[in-house]
């Protein structure tokens, strides 16, 4: 029997091999390989690409996703586990974008959904249904934009060494457990949850002793902890580089960066369990304040001097500013969910949904975190 | 979120207010009675929804029963009470500011508006029985 291509060409996927997978999972892997990872990602920006694109061993980033979400069990980040809602979701995106035919009768992709019709997900593609899965790929995108980057955390790895994906992947893990069973009764810095983390941890992903405790958790250890409580940002905002981000022009972030041991970091003022890393304002569950809320009513506050205006930082929510504006938090998925990005690629976008069903939808997902307390 | 149910759906104006703000963002608005959070984490977006957003009605006697008030919040209570106090204790602090109905007592300020309309009137009254006045005594001596 012979199969022929039938004209069909076949997508670029180098990052498809087994042996160059288990690689970049486990070592050792060159320099090569850390170019094929990091082209595929860029070539990736568009998503239902980047959904397919899984570097992460499966077996880990399946255990991932259920060691940050536990609850969720009939929706886990990545396809291993294909369940029928999904398929019953599957469905549904099909018949809500029959509509969706070109002229010549040739199915068109799914526009905004960015789900190609008619074509089936694959039970190892990240589940485009379960905003979840964001953590995965946060996770994914940080080692290959910035752990194996030279530039990066070079005190902690040496100039040359970098761990592997699957390393870097349990480490969050294990930091992801070890902050859940932390007393959480009294708030405490983020710095010293850190410290105590790095000190009763074997981390795989930094191999020598004698490393600078502060300078790991100020920088590799922070930005690990931002991509487990799922708030990754931009990878040239993260703390543990050097000198330099690959693909930007660093001249006017230098003078900052020279200085920025002496700053303090939010490492040193945000705690944990809190919710000042995401901009929420402390509980009141104890606070006793009692009043009724007629008068916020946005009909009557267009009435007089102030009005309403949206706004993408959560910290900003229901507060006034000088222009007299009540600013009301709205998940800009352009902010809201903003992955770790190479230089000059566009903003990260939810798989499916670009813009929120509901506001705060972003927050959302803490509920069910379990780090979300 | 919450801060949503209580500001934009208690009146059809605030409907209105709402429909505006997100207009600018290429969004609509949908006031729904409650939201099927376990029916919606799995289902799929239509295009419709793409460019939705829904905010649920406060006054759903199924899911509430009362009235919002700052216990319901857990997080931004003090923003809350804050604002609330900000709004009934503004003030006019520019020139421009005069015309401007604070939140507070609403009445004292649309008495003096009518006061002053009625010192206006009262004012170009007086002003037209001078210069009618004027007019008729140069008449008067012609």
């Amino acid at each position: 029997m012979e199969i022929g291509s039938q004209g069909i060409d076949p997508p670029d996927r180098s990052w498809l091999d087994p042996r160059y997978l288990y690689r970049i999972n486990y070592g050792p892997a060159s320099r090569d390989d850390v170019e094929v990872a990091y082209a595929a990602l860029k070539a990736a920006d568009h998503l239902p690409e980047r959904g397919r694109l899984t570097l992460l061993d499966r077996r880990i980033a399946h255990e991932f996703s259920k060691t940050v979400f536990p609850a969720e069990h009939e929706k886990w980040a990545i396809c291993i586990d294909w369940t029928l809602e999904n398929e019953e979701a599957q469905g549904q995106v099909l018949e809500a974008y029959q509509h969706l035919t070109s002229p010549h009768g040739r199915r068109v992709g799914i526009g905004h959904s960015k789900i190609e019709f008619g074509r089936r997900l694959s039970p190892f593609e990240l589940n485009p249904f379960a905003a979840e899965s964001e953590v995965i790929r946060a996770c994914e995108e940080f080692c290959v934009n910035c752990v194996w980057d030279n530039k990066y955390a070079s005190a902690i790895f040496g100039d040359n060494a970098r761990p592997p994906m699957a390393a870097v992947a349990t480490d969050m893990m294990n930091m992801v457990t070890f902050l859940s069973r932390m007393p959480h009764e009294t708030p405490r810095l983020i710095l010293e949850c850190l410290r105590d983390f790095l000190s009763s941890n074997r981390l795989y992903s930094i191999a020598g002793q004698g490393i600078n405790a502060d300078v790991a958790c100020r920088g590799f250890l922070w930005d690990m902890f931002m991509i487990v409580v799922c708030c990754p940002r931009n990878y040239r905002e993260l703390e543990g580089w050097d000198r330099s981000v690959r693909g930007i022009n660093w001249q006017p972030y230098a003078p900052f960066h020279e200085f920025r041991d002496t700053i303090p970091r939010a490492t040193d003022y945000y705690h944990f369990p809190g919710g000042e890393v995401l901009g929420l304002p402390a509980s009141s569950h104890e606070n006793k304040m009692a009043g009724y809320l007629d008068g916020m009513n946005a009909d009557y506050i267009h009435s007089g001097p102030y009005r309403l205006h949206l706004t993408n930082q959560l910290r900003e929510h229901l507060t006034l500013d000088d222009n007299r504006r009540i600013r009301l938090y709205w998940d800009d998925p352009r902010l809201s969910r903003r992955l770790l990005r190479p230089a000059g690629a566009k903003p990260g976008r939810s798989i499916l949904r670009t813009k929120p069903a509901i506001p705060g939808d972003s927050i959302s997902l803490y509920s069910e975190h379990v780090l979300g307390r | 979120m919450d801060s949503y149910s209580v500001l934009f759906s208690r009146s059809l104006g605030s409907e209105a207010v709402a429909r505006k703000l997100f207009e600018q963002q290429n969004m609509r608005v949908d006031f729904v009675i409650s939201f099927n959070f376990i029916k919606d984490s799995v289902r799929a977006p239509t295009p419709a929804d793409e460019d939705k957003i829904r905010i649920m009605k406060w006054y759903d006697p199924g899911v509430r029963g009362e009235g919002p008030l700052l216990g319901h919040f857990e997080y931004y209570r003090p923003h809350l009470a804050l604002l609330m106090k900000q709004m009934s204790e503004w003030k006019p602090q520019r020139r421009g500011d005069l015309l401007q109905v604070g939140y507070n007592d609403r009445f004292t300020y649309y008495s003096t508006i009518f006061g002053v309309s009625i010192a206006v009137l009262g004012l170009a009254g007086v002003i037209s029985t001078i210069i009618g006045t004027v007019v008729a005594w140069l008449a008067l001596n012609k």
